[in-house]
């Protein structure tokens, strides 16, 4: 029980920004609560596995990504949600409301779950590489492509963030 | 590590995470079980099929915490759906659902029971459709005659086991929203290795006497999420919409409500023993600001009962979502185990009581 408690507690501190990966992999906030409710029961059905409760971070994101995914990847199967509310925002939206949050939803859904890892969750290149399970090479390229992509972005908005 | 990604991360750590109204307490309640039952507790593979041809397009989550067990094998019609209420209440030892009522249930079942398909691959019995105004459940049975098992772990909890490739047919283009269940052997003991049971619940506007389902290609996911498709097949029957009784209620409120500086018009609630829908009209453009709005203020929807029980989401599962075309918005509440309709005293929204009778 003692060890439920520790699970709930850090399931509960971690879910916003599980939701905030899932919203930002599947774009409906249908499904991302629903990859995040599979991420809770399987994260209940296998923390024994988890030796070292320090990295239940890097852990938990990649049951959530997993989860993410095969969401993703049943969903294309049934009707395009054209009327999706989370939609990739235009540049001249952007104009009027320079969140970071935007500019990341205009970028590719591979660039996008590296920029959210990396920027918002503080992840490493490493940790990114074993979420997503693939290379860090290809973790790095994708990051360098990302930085380009927002520094487009906020330049051309005309927004010196690095001045 | 640059410059740039220092700014990028300071930005973002300043940037809040926009949750869906309800969304923690859901997740409250799906802890609270997994830690009560401290063992696994599986959760049915749940699917949302949301067809966006029609009305009310869904945003906000809705969460199936459901039992994982079925004791219904020889009941049908009516009778199954008894059973599978009974069970959902027996699995949750937490909750009070004294107000359920499954007498009602084989007065809104339908004739269409037993064995739709039977071919030498597969055979696809109902087990039992229940139906009232807007919302209909029905749950099948399907054999792979010629296969062992139509268990196929490759772990992906949502994705493994046999299914359907796709799911067609009157009765989805129908409704609004399809929720599809699936149990397997593994979860339900009284199914056999090859067969498995699909729920669908739908909510959508019924007007004709008889709908289709169309099942298609009988398969699994592999580890790489591509369909390994098992029988190329198409399978068609149709669902009779015969149910001696409706115990549904359409009640016209035309009522303004203001939420700040948003005006909306409160036009009906339709009230099943299943679900309960109420619907907002904005006289201006869709904005989806004015949506938000609406949303974020709408979460807070309790039903008062005749003997003074209040059902809140404890007892329904709560969804929210819009019209851009009409700009209306909708609310919809998902009853765990049927109400009786007539036993509603009134609906609490925007802190103001709406009378049903």
């Amino acid at each position: 029980m003692q060890k439920n408690n520790i699970l709930s507690n850090l399931i509960i501190e971690n879910r916003p920004r599980l939701y905030r990966i899932a919203i930002n992999i599947l774009k409906n906030y249908i499904d991302a609560e629903d990859a995040v409710s599979e991420a809770t029961c399987k994260a209940y059905e296998n923390f024994h596995k988890l030796k070292d409760i320090e990295k239940f971070k890097p852990w938990i994101i990649k049951i959530l990504i997993n989860e993410a995914y095969s969401i993703s990847n049943k969903r294309k199967k049934y009707v395009p949600l054209n009327d999706e509310i989370i939609v990739n925002n235009s540049d001249s939206e952007i104009i009027d409301n320079i969140i970071l949050w935007d500019a990341v939803q205009t970028l590719d859904e591979n660039f996008r779950v590296v920029a959210i890892l990396f920027y918002y969750e503080n992840m490493s290149i490493k940790e990114i590489s074993k979420a997503l399970t693939i290379p860090e090479g290809t973790v790095n390229s994708r990051l360098n492509r990302t930085r380009q992509k927002l520094k487009n972005i906020f330049l051309k908005e005309g927004v010196a963030l690095y001045e | 590590m640059n410059n740039f990604d220092e700014i990028i991360r300071e930005k973002a750590r300043l940037e809040s995470i926009s949750l869906p109204v309800g969304f923690d307490e859901r997740n409250d309640i799906l802890i609270e079980k997994l830690s009560t039952n401290n063992v696994n507790v599986k959760k049915p593979r749940t699917f949302y099929i949301l067809r966006y041809r029609t009305a009310i397009v869904l945003i906000a989550a809705i969460l199936i915490i459901g039992s994982t067990t079925i004791a219904a094998e020889q009941l049908t019609g009516g009778d199954f759906f008894t059973q599978f209420f009974n069970e959902e209440v027996n699995n949750d030892n937490i909750n009070n659902f004294g107000f359920m009522n499954t007498e009602q249930l084989n007065n809104i079942s339908s004739s269409t029971i037993g064995t739709v398909i039977s071919t030498d691959e597969v055979n696809i019995d109902v087990l039992g459709v229940v139906i009232s105004g807007n919302t209909v459940n029905v749950m099948l049975k399907v054999t792979a005659n010629k296969l062992n098992s139509v268990l196929h772990n490759n772990g992906n909890i949502v994705l493994n086991n046999y299914r359907f490739q796709d799911e067609r047919g009157s009765l989805f283009e129908s409704s609004k929203e399809t929720t599809t269940t699936y149990y397997f052997s593994d979860e339900d003991s009284n199914l056999k290795d090859n067969e498995f049971k699909i729920l669908y619940k739908c909510i959508g506007n019924y007007n004709s006497d008889k709908y289709t389902i169309n099942l298609d290609k009988l398969g699994y996911y592999n580890q790489n999420l591509d369909f390994v498709n098992i029988y190329d097949a198409g399978w068609q029957f149709d669902i009779s919409f015969d149910t001696k009784a409706d115990y549904s209620k359409d009640i016209f409120i035309d009522q303004d409500i203001f939420i700040d500086d948003l005006s909306l018009r409160f036009n009906n609630i339709q009230i099943t023993p299943f679900t309960c829908l109420l619907y907002f009209e904005n006289d201006k453009d869709f904005v989806y600001d004015d949506y938000e709005k609406f949303s974020d203020n709408v979460s807070s929807i309790t039903i008062k009962l005749k003997d003074g029980t209040i059902l809140n989401s404890t007892y329904f599962k709560y969804t929210c979502g819009f019209d851009s075309e009409t700009n209306i918005y909708g609310a919809i509440l998902d009853f765990t185990v049927p109400i009786t309709v007539n036993d509603v005293e009134s609906i609490t929204i925007f802190d103001q009581d709406y009378l049903i009778n």
